[in-house]
């Protein structure tokens, strides 16, 4: 099945797209040509505009200003059953499949061929979608509930679905961030046979790597504007990740140590259980030791153990074996709340499910976790006036844009929001801060404010363990840098001679246990 | 190419190796051998009769399409807590449709009733997104007052009727029973009750309980549909005050039979003899 | 109160009163259709409000109301659903009708321990749930609405088998043993206005006082509002649900005790019928606010006491059961529209001031 768009017209062309929600400009004037037939790679930070974009391609919201057109023709969707009718077909970061149907159901769901009286055609369905499996040289058992089926496998499910439906356009958001590495290389091999039928993919993406070897074009987006359109050849790594972030990235060397003596968190061998029981271990024999005026950062995929380590250090993990030590004291058998009140602090790595109560005003926020405290409550009672008025130091302090305290949380924007958590979090006088992904979706201004904030803070004698993505953010800040894999931290690497590169190839585990 | 071919079932043995319509003919076996057994013991010979079967079926008829009724709502998505508000006004609306033309009219004014009210509840939960357990309270008190006045404005006063029931309906839907096997009539000529004659024999074990159990299903099918009663300030079973009690009596020509499957709280199920 | 605390509030009883307004609109409609003369039912209802001997019954009626109410509420800040209110109440009503009559006290001592018992059987009985909930998954709503059924049955049971006590008169109902007089609730207004009522107002406020002024309260909504936060703050979600289960069944067992130690000193059939189920009602106008559910319990109770005059004008009372049922579907219903249309405007305001002291 191949389109009559002949290579070098455009398949897309978005011009001059406004796109707008209450407090915050997602697009401004943005500009985007998809040359059909090639692998477009849309990139840029977290919150740049780039998922936002694509919903409007997608027909799943309007444009306050600008046009489409694809296959040269101008076109407005009010809905994706119109995108869809054009031929543009869109894979989901979090997949859209029913786990209870099987694959053959999921394809040709919302879209069932139906014959006379009714009765849905599923020879017809198999048949069609079997075709389309050969031409993409993947096989899946059609009945195969989608339950059992893998990540990367469901991603090929969802691949499927749009296909069936007759794009000749896919955008795929962040399609890799739930693979392994060899998933990853299938999927793009995937990818390649279907633009050589003629059809047309887009990816987002953030990880540069993967852009400048898979794809043919790209187009980076920042801060909701177009910033650069350029191709792998003309451009190289550090060169895609300066037009991204729009300013020289920090450069750690040149920065006087301030690591004291005194541990403030000992993780001594800690081994959590699996998510069920007879799973392999989330964690397996984790060891290391965090002092005052010191930032261990943790680098790693998502989904190594990170999150299993936030909650065994804060006692709500299931700990097979092993000792938290916080401040000196053994609290390995201790609740959350007496970790917290030892000089714990826990910057959460989701701020809307862990670390804000939404339809709460910010100084009801400020008091999460601390109406214990004794300056913010007056016996049984919390202290309105009070926890009104540390609220008001924080925003101030940590510059949360904000017209007052009393706004409820879920009015701010993404990065505000975080900024008053930080804030929260930092203003309890910890010794030791959990800090997991501090400077998501946080535009590069506040990203800046919250890393001086945490370095002062180093500097004054907190010990701070940085889980971050950002491998930008782990070599600016951090001490010394751990890596975790699978469970096990496989790698411990100095920050003034590890590079993005390095640090790569010891978080995909090609390389493990080898020290700098 | 990635592969998935679906695992061939296991081998079992036993009981889960057997198929489900062979399960279900040895379950339903057994419990009519202690039903059997209970009967001689306790020597109630009305335990496995066909006549305690067939009111059996009518008093479990509400709550099996109550059931589906919930089924269909989970299955999409759906908590329907609102199916008693639902029932209560699609038998009011099946009572005055049986009062003023007649039982099959009852029936239909009785779905488009329902299934309006259940329009009420998609639009609360749909388009508004309103919590589905707090839509389906509302809508059952909802019901229920709504029943109660109209019982008042429209039954009062009428034969048969009264502010707690809905006057006799016109009709019923005939009867029926199974010629030869429980004694219907072909034509004018009224065939020998052969189930029947099983069902006497007392002494012995199990017979007269199959047979029971088969004439039951077999006999007095679709019963005069004499009188739709919703009884909403005061359950005409036991005297209980409740608002959206549904008392649904059915009598049946050959059959004295009353069956009354009453909501209302302090009742339970009562049948009289 | 802050201007930001005062708008959301007005916004909140806004939709409250709306609800109030469509309904008294739409049950005109059902008048007219039916026949009677919708303004003269209203001027009859409301004509009502000016006898005291009305608004009498009327807070007695909303004595029960009030504490079913908080009851359902204080499981809702938790975002459980408490529909066992009508189970735990009677359960705590048998209880304390064998416990009350079986002991001599003196009054207030009578009286406290009635109150105790009443607050202790709610509580077992919604404990079930809440130890359903936390230890097996299980849905509230299911299984308190299943425990519903069982505690009628099990009480009608038990007070036919064991409690009752049959009376030489036989036209009158058949009662547990009386509760002698000092376990006897005073009236503030004799036969009419029962003293309960100051202990329902009690309630409300000290709802109010322990859900928005302590630490408790404040972990009680911050477990509710989201659990995943409370978590990481070493809030146990799994005791939240526990204590608020338990609470709400305290609350549901005082529920009976107007009728029991203020109306007739004993346990029958059909005492107090109900009550739990309208508590629901009332919760959801007032909107699980103590000072709504303070007015929305009058109201209720209003609409109970004042229908008995649309009798005289031949119109059925039970327009005024219509009427609830439309306030209360109205009531959810708009209050959604409402709040999403007040979070945009928050947001959208937010927004705005944003502008101007960055312009």
């Amino acid at each position: 099945m191949s389109t009559t768009t002949e290579a070098g017209a455009l398949a897309v062309e978005l011009s001059g797209i406004t796109k707008t929600f209450p407090g915050v400009i997602a697009n401004k004037d943005v500009d985007l040509r998809v040359r059909a037939g090639t692998i477009h790679a849309i990139v840029g930070e977290n919150g740049a505009g780039k998922s936002t974009l694509m919903k409007t391609l997608y027909g799943m919201h309007q444009p306050d200003e600008g046009t489409i057109r694809v296959d040269g023709r101008d076109v407005t969707f009010r809905s994706p059953t119109d995108a869809i009718a054009v031929g543009i077909g869109m894979v989901h970061q979090h997949f859209k499949l029913a786990d209870n149907l099987t694959v053959l159901e999921n394809v040709i769901l919302g879209n069932e061929p139906v014959g006379s009286r009714g009765r849905l055609r599923l020879d017809d369905a198999r048949r069609d979608i079997r075709g389309l499996m050969d031409a993409l040289n993947v096989d899946f058992d059609l009945d195969a509930p989608v339950a059992s089926l893998g990540v990367g496998q469901r991603q090929r499910v969802e691949i499927l679905k749009v296909l069936y439906r007759g794009a000749k356009i896919l955008i795929l958001d962040e399609p890799t961030a739930v693979l392994v590495p060899q998933e990853v290389e299938e999927l793009f091999a995937t990818l390649k046979r279907l633009v050589s039928e003629g059809r047309t993919v887009i990816f987002i993406s953030h990880k540069l790597d993967e852009v400048l070897t898979y794809c043919d074009e790209i187009t980076v987006i920042r801060q909701g504007l177009t910033v650069a359109h350029t191709t792998p050849r003309a451009v190289d790594r550090r060169g895609l990740a300066e037009l991204m972030v729009g300013s020289d990235l920090p450069n750690p060397a040149g920065r006087t140590s301030h690591v004291g003596a005194t541990p403030v968190l000992e993780v001594h061998d800690v081994a959590v259980a699996g998510a069920s029981p007879g799973a392999k271990l989330a964690l397996e024999s984790i060891s290391f030791t965090v002092h005052d005026g010191e930032v261990v950062g943790i680098a790693g995929v998502e989904g190594n153990g990170q999150f299993e380590l936030c909650e065994a250090i804060l006692g709500l993990a299931p700990m097979v074996s092993g000792s938290v030590h916080i401040a000196g004291r053994d609290l390995t058998l201790a609740g959350t709340r007496e970790r917290i009140t030892s000089g714990l602090s826990y910057i959460p790595f989701d701020r809307h499910r862990e670390g804000l109560l939404l339809d709460a005003p910010l100084w009801e926020n400020t008091l999460l976790g601390r109406e214990d405290e004794s300056d913010l409550s007056s016996g049984p009672f919390i202290s309105r006036r009070r926890a009104e008025a540390e609220s008001r130091r924080i925003i101030d302090r940590f510059g949360v844009r904000t017209p007052s305290e009393q706004v409820p949380a879920f009015a701010l924007s993404g990065g505000n929001q975080q900024k008053l958590v930080v804030g929260r979090e930092m203003s309890t006088a910890p010794k030791i801060l959990l800090a997991a992904h501090p400077t998501r979706g946080v535009d590069v201004g506040a990203q800046a404010a919250i890393w001086d904030e945490l370095r002062s803070a180093r500097d004054a004698g907190l010990g701070v363990l940085l889980i971050s993505a950002d491998l930008e953010e782990l070599i600016g800040l951090s001490d010394r840098i751990l890596v975790m894999f699978d469970g096990r931290i496989t790698a411990e690497l100095d920050p003034g001679r590890a590079t993005p590169e390095i640090l790569g190839t010891h978080m995909t585990g090609e390389v493990q246990g080898v020290a700098q | 190419m990635t592969a998935v071919t679906a695992v061939a079932a296991p081998e079992r043995s036993g009981w889960k190796g057997l198929s489900p319509a062979r399960r279900t003919m040895i379950i339903w076996l057994g419990g009519m051998f202690v039903l059997s057994i209970v009967r001689i013991i306790a020597d109630a010979d009305d335990l496995t009769s066909s006549g305690t079967i067939a009111s059996t079926l009518r008093v479990a008829t509400p709550i099996l399409l109550a059931g589906m009724a919930g089924l269909w709502a989970e299955r999409a998505g759906i908590v329907n807590i609102g199916i008693e508000g639902m029932m209560i006004v699609g038998s009011w609306c099946g009572g005055y449709g049986a009062w003023k033309w007649g039982s099959w009219a009852g029936i239909a004014m009785a779905l488009v009733a329902g299934s309006l009210v259940g329009l009420l509840h998609a639009l609360a939960t749909v388009r508004f997104n309103v919590d589905h357990v707090v839509s389906g309270i509302a809508i059952n008190t909802l019901a229920a007052g709504a029943t109660e006045y109209l019982s008042i404005i429209f039954f009062k006063g009428q034969k048969g009727g009264g502010e707690s029931q809905s006057p006799t309906g016109k009709g019923g839907y005939g009867e029926f029973d199974m010629p030869f096997l429980s004694g219907g009539r072909i034509g004018s000529w009224r065939s020998p009750d052969i189930l029947g004659w099983f069902e006497r024999q007392h002494d012995l074990p199990l017979v007269p309980d199959v047979a029971g159990f088969v004439r039951g299903l077999t006999s007095d099918i679709c019963p005069r549909w004499s009188r739709l009663r919703s009884s909403h300030s005061r359950c005409g079973c036991c005297g209980a005050r409740g608002s959206g009690c549904v008392c649904v009596r059915v009598a049946s020509r050959r059959r004295p039979v009353r069956a009354s499957a009453c909501r209302s709280t302090a009742c339970g199920i009562r049948q009289w003899p | 109160m802050k201007r930001q605390q005062l708008q959301r509030a007005a916004v909140t009883a806004a939709s409250s009163v709306l609800a109030v307004f469509v309904a008294l609109l739409i049950s005109a409609v059902i008048l007219l259709i039916t026949g009677k003369d919708p303004v003269k039912a209203f001027t009859t209802l409301f004509g009502a409000a000016g006898d005291t001997r009305v608004i009498q019954g009327s807070l007695n009626r909303a004595t029960p109301l009030m504490i079913s109410a908080a009851a359902v509420a204080i499981g809702f800040k938790m975002n459980l659903f408490n529909i066992g209110v009508e189970g735990q109440m009677r359960v705590a009503l048998l209880a304390t009708a064998v416990v009350g009559a079986a002991v001599n006290l003196p009054a207030p001592l009578h009286i406290a321990l009635c109150l105790v018992v009443a607050m202790a059987s709610g509580a077992v009985w919604s404990g079930i749930a809440g130890w359903l909930k936390v230890k097996r998954g299980v849905n509230e709503v299911i299984s308190t609405i299943m425990l519903n059924f069982i505690a009628l049955s099990l009480v009608a049971w038990a007070f036919d088998d064991f409690f009752r006590v049959e009376s030489p008169n036989e036209s009158v109902l058949v009662k547990t043993k009386e509760l002698p007089k000092s376990a006897w609730f005073p009236d503030l207004v004799d036969r009419r206005l029962n003293g309960m009522l100051l202990v329902a107002i009690a309630v409300l406020i000290l709802f109010w006082v322990i859900v928005w002024k302590t630490r408790f309260g404040f972990r009680l909504r911050a477990s509710g509002g989201n659990p995943g936060a409370a978590r990481v703050t070493g809030v146990h979600p799994q005791r939240m649900i526990l204590i608020s289960m338990l609470l709400s069944g305290a609350l549901a067992g005082l529920v009976g005790m107007r009728a029991l130690l203020g109306d007739v000193h004993a346990y029958q059939n059909n005492l107090a019928e109900q009550q739990g189920f309208n508590g629901i009602a009332v919760a959801l106008l007032g909107r699980n606010h103590p000072l709504g559910i303070f007015f929305s319990a009058i109201l209720f109770g209003f609409l109970g006491e004042a229908s008995g005059k649309l009798q005289l004008e031949d119109i059925p009372k039970e327009i005024a059961t219509i009427m609830s049922g439309i306030i209360v579907l109205a009531v959810v219903i708009i209050n959604e529209a409402v709040k999403r249309w007040d979070d945009r405007r928050i947001q959208r305001k937010a927004a705005a001031e944003l502008e101007k002291v960055s312009a």
